[in-house]
């Protein structure tokens, strides 16, 4: 991944008006997600960044709004604000958003109270069985709503496929195995700890969501491997957790 | 030194062309320098660059881009995103079954909404968007003086002051060429000179150019800076919203109002349908930009939880 030097001073200018506008109630900031990974396309993903705060209400929030605005507005930075007791709370409710963090994330500032947070493995195949099966149904449901039409089932798979490599990216972590920090490497690790076939998963290694769209017919073939692919995965999982 | 007045008729015309372009590059100058330099824009207002626009500011924003017709283009992407019309070839239509739900409208929304469906009761297959558009800025119009007023207070268009300048710069130029047209016409007629038809043609040239220097800019200086970094500072935003992931209708109207209705996913089309370019052999002087397409929201039914606000990955 290129060096994202303007990215990071804007991180740096929002730590720095986060600290003034939020005082002794701001305890943490991270950076998480694809830029913290190493897989990130400029002008393409989003720069996801966790701001804890002590207390989190409405008054205590506002000040940070004029700040974090202009960060989304300017460079898609989405913040994801939570105190450490809602932490513990999306451990269980969303632990593979929690795991997914924990496991990478740089801290930008302070303390983000992400250390004394356990996510059961459990609960993280339960979500990721979720998503995935989850997934499967709206894009079944996407490709009958809006007549087949090829844009958008191109951007039905190509909005999913980030999300279904991170629960991908988390059943390999559940088994201990190290993960590559590139889509393409986590789908091949994948296949092979998943049983998938090469057949089942090459198609969509190369896929970037900076793509443009290939012909109508392409992209029906695409979205039907898509289909069977996660159907299988689905299958799989289901059969696994007995 | 002579008196102009007292030149030969090719000499007088010589001087008067040189003269008449020397006074309206002076004007010209006077207008720029007026443009930059008569600024009153209060300092920290809401319009100003590094504060970032409410989403309520968005039709203000489309004002002061492009007046009544861009508000007028704007509205109809969002109401159109909503599915209270759509454009079928090339005609704007209500869906079998619209949107019945105005809750979420603005009161500009609202009115340019009933416009174009009282309009379409008369004409059940159907408007051209041309004709749309037109009941819409009608529709509009009375209802951007606000904007306008609050646009002009903070300086972003031209006020009562500078209008009265650039008002005086171009009469100015009037008066001192075409003023000095009408004595030599009088010198000329009362020495029984009948070949004075030139020096009326300049005359009437000079009259057209003075009017345009009266013209008011569209903006002020500052209301072009501050559209400049409107534009530089929604980057992140309008990627967001024209890839799709974006979709609530907020951010959509106010990415619509800075950039342009071409932007929204699913209308990069709408604003040639609204406004045709020129016929070929005409000026060429088309509106219509890039960007993005498709078709619109991300979620579906489904089952499950959707995450957190929004996740990783």
């Amino acid at each position: 991944m290129e060096p994202q030097p303007e990215i990071e001073r804007a991180l740096e200018a929002l730590v720095v008006q986060l600290r003034e506008a939020g005082g002794a109630n701001l305890l943490g900031i991270a950076l998480y997600g694809g830029l913290a990974k190493g897989r990130f396309t400029p002008g393409v993903s989003d720069v996801n960044v966790l701001i804890v705060l002590a207390e989190a209400g409405l008054e205590r929030v506002l000040p940070l709004a004029p700040a974090l605005t202009g960060a989304l507005r300017d460079f898609r930075i989405v913040p994801f604000v939570v105190t450490p007791e809602d932490l513990r709370a999306s451990a269980r409710l969303f632990p593979g958003k929690i795991f997914d963090i924990q496991e990478s994330h740089r801290v930008l500032w302070g303390d983000v109270h992400l250390s004394g947070i356990r996510v059961s493995a459990e609960d993280l195949l339960l979500r990721a069985r979720q998503e995935i099966k989850n997934t499967e149904l709206r894009l079944r449901l996407r490709a009958v709503e809006r007549g087949g039409d090829p844009e958008a089932l191109w951007r039905g798979l190509m909005g999913s496929l980030p999300k279904i490599t991170v629960n991908l990216e988390t059943l390999v972590r559940l088994k201990g195995l190290a993960v590559p920090p590139d889509r393409p490497g986590i789908l091949r690790l994948a296949r092979r700890e998943l049983g998938l076939t090469a057949e089942q998963i090459e198609p969509f290694v190369s896929l970037r969501r900076a793509d443009s769209r290939p012909e109508d017919g392409e992209v029906r073939r695409l979205y039907a491997a898509w289909l069977d692919l996660l159907g299988f995965l689905s299958r799989r999982l289901e059969e696994s957790a007995g | 030194m002579t008196n102009p007045l007292d030149l030969r008729g090719p000499e007088f015309l010589s001087f008067y062309l040189l003269y008449g372009i020397a006074v309206f590059l002076l004007a010209g100058l006077a207008r720029l320098i007026w443009h930059r330099t008569s600024e009153t824009a209060p300092l920290g207002t809401r319009w100003s660059p590094g504060t970032y626009p409410a989403e309520g500011d968005a039709y203000t924003l489309a004002y002061l881009r492009g007046g009544t017709r861009e508000v007028a283009v704007t509205v109809l992407g969002r109401l159109m995103a909503e599915g209270f019309f759509l454009l079928e070839g090339e005609t704007l239509r209500q869906p079998q079954s619209p949107s019945a739900d105005r809750s979420r409208l603005s009161a500009i929304e609202q009115a340019a909404l009933d416009s174009i469906s009282s309009a379409l009761e008369s004409h059940p297959l159907g408007l051209a968007p041309p004709q749309a558009l037109s009941r819409v800025e009608s529709a509009l119009e009375p209802r951007m003086a606000e904007a306008r007023r609050d646009l002009e207070t903070s300086g972003l268009m031209p006020g009562d002051d500078q209008r009265r300048g650039y008002r005086r710069i171009g009469l100015g130029a009037i008066l001192l060429v075409t003023g000095l047209g009408l004595a030599k016409l009088a010198v000329a007629l009362a020495r029984g000179r009948s070949n004075v038809q030139i020096l009326i043609v300049l005359m009437i040239v000079a009259t057209f150019l003075g009017l345009k220097l009266m013209q008011l800019p569209a903006r002020t200086a500052a209301g072009t800076r501050y559209l400049k970094w409107l534009r530089e500072s929604h980057q992140g935003l309008v990627q967001m919203v024209s890839s799709g992931r974006r979709p609530g209708y907020g951010e959509l109207v106010l990415v619509a109002a800075i950039f342009g209705v071409e932007m929204l996913p699913g209308f990069t089309t709408l604003r040639q349908a609204l406004i045709p370019p020129p016929p070929p052999g005409g000026d060429g002087g088309s509106s219509c930009s890039s960007s993005s397409c498709s078709s619109g929201s991300g979620c579906g039914g489904g089952c499950g939880g959707g995450g957190c606000g929004g996740c990783g990955g």
